[in-house]
Parts: C-alpha cells; structure tokens; sequence
C-alpha cells in the first residue's frame, strides 16, 4: 500500500486547477459580459467546490491508510 | 444581453485548457481508485495472510522452545541441574512474540473495518468528482463551444463590408474592425 500516490494525485488536480485559473484569469481579461460571469458561477464555481471539498478526503483516506500501515505491519 | 469580448479565440484556448484539465482530474481519479482497491486489499487479504502465517511459526517456535526448556530442565551435569536461562529467554521471547501475533490479527479485524468504511466514504466522495468530469466539465465545453460559435456568427455578421469601417448601428464596440479592413 502506497499512501504517497494518493497524495501525489490531489497534487495533480491541484496543479491542473491552477493552470486552469491562471488560463482563466487571461479570458477574463478579454470577456466581461454578464456571459462570462455566468460561465464563472456556474461551471467554474461548481470545480472549485468538488475540489475544495475533495482534498481534505484525500488527506484524510491517506492518514488513515499510513496509520493502518504502521499499526498492521512489523 | 450584451456580449463583451474582445478575443474570441480565447474561448477557443480556454475550452481546451478545460479539457486538458478534465484528463488531468481524470488520470487522478483512476490513481485515488487503485489505491482504495489496493489499500482493501492489503488489510483484507495480505495482511491477514503474513500475520496467519507468523502466528502458526510463533506457535511452532513456543512448542520448539518448551521443548527444548523441558528436555534442559530434566538434564543433569555432574549431578547438579542446569539453569536453563538461555531456553527460557528463547522461549519467553517465542511466547511473546504468539501473543503479538494474536493482538496483530485482531489489530488487523478493527482495521479491516475502518478502512472499508472509510473507504467507501471515500469512493463516494470520487464518485461526486466522477460526475464532475461526466456531467459538469463536458455542459461547460459545449457552452462555450455554444457561445463561441454564436460570437463569431456574430462577429461575422457584424464585419464591416467594402470600405466601411464604421460600426453598423446595432454593433456592439466589443468587436472592433479587422485591422484589414479599415482604412
């Protein structure tokens, strides 16, 4: 059991959100209509809130698989 | 509703930075199911294999060492009995090590039972993210697929024809003129 890859892939979509932040704020530097903001509210808001609620399960899963790991081995 | 946008074809960068992040999120998630896979296997099946097998060793080594306690027990030299300490530690450390056995593999019950609740909780929360990626991110690429074409019909539509270079009365200032048109 490697606790270390789950951790690595939150890093992943951590990473790729920010990228896609970053290539957000670029749009909205050329599109400020109420569209744009709709598209933010509406899609952007709904991946920040499934992220910001799975990362602190993903640490969570991963400290109880570490402890398993130390208490159940060697 | 009025459209502001200066750069059409950010849209066109921004879905595909969109979709690049969906096979990013989507990699991950296989990765975060492998490893819950990975993770019920381990306490269900592996670790209650090794701790089986250490504790019938344990069991064979606290028979082999009362044995061989017994046999150093009933031996005599010259007359006098042997203390047999080096037996009884071997055997002591056998007993103990049956007995870590044992609380391993009840060790091992409880935690069978938090990962596979956990577990789940977990997969629940992936399958959340799952919609995400199924349902969300592909509505959010049609729209702006929806919206970037409407833009540029509009946009085209727009377009000063000829010579003219000013905007036609309902155009909005948001699409300025193709700089090889004007002039």
């Amino acid at each position: 059991m490697q606790t270390g890859n789950l951790q690595s892939a939150n890093g992943r979509i951590q990473e790729a959100y920010e990228e896609l932040m970053i290539a957000w704020e670029q749009v909205k530097e050329v599109w400020t209509d109420q569209q744009m903001q709709y598209f933010e509210d509406t899609y952007l808001r709904r991946i920040s809130e499934e992220l910001t609620a799975t990362a602190p399960a993903i640490g969570q899963i991963s400290q109880v698989y570490g402890a398993a790991q130390r208490e159940c081995s060697e | 509703m009025s459209a502001n946008i200066r750069d059409i074809e950010a849209l066109h960068t921004f879905r595909a930075k969109l979709i690049r992040f969906a096979e990013e999120v989507d990699g991950a998630l296989q990765t975060m199911h492998l490893e819950t896979r990975r993770a019920m296997e381990w306490i269900e099946f592996d670790c209650p294999h090794y701790w089986t097998a250490q504790m019938r060793k344990s069991f064979d080594l606290v028979a082999s060492t009362r044995t061989a306690l017994t046999t150093c027990q009933m031996r005599t030299v010259a007359g006098r009995r042997s203390s047999c300490i080096e037996e009884k530690v071997a055997y002591d450390r056998a007993k103990r090590r049956l007995q870590h056995c044992q609380e391993q593999i009840e060790q091992i019950k409880r935690w069978a039972q938090k990962i596979r609740h956990d577990s789940e909780e977990f997969q629940g929360r992936l399958t959340a993210l799952r919609r995400l990626l199924d349902q969300d991110i592909p509505q959010a690429v049609a729209w702006l697929e929806r919206s970037s074409a409407a833009l540029e019909r509009y946009a085209d539509l727009s377009r000063p024809t000829g010579n003219d270079s000013a905007p036609s009365p309902g155009r909005p200032a948001i699409f300025p003129a193709a700089p090889e048109q004007e002039g």
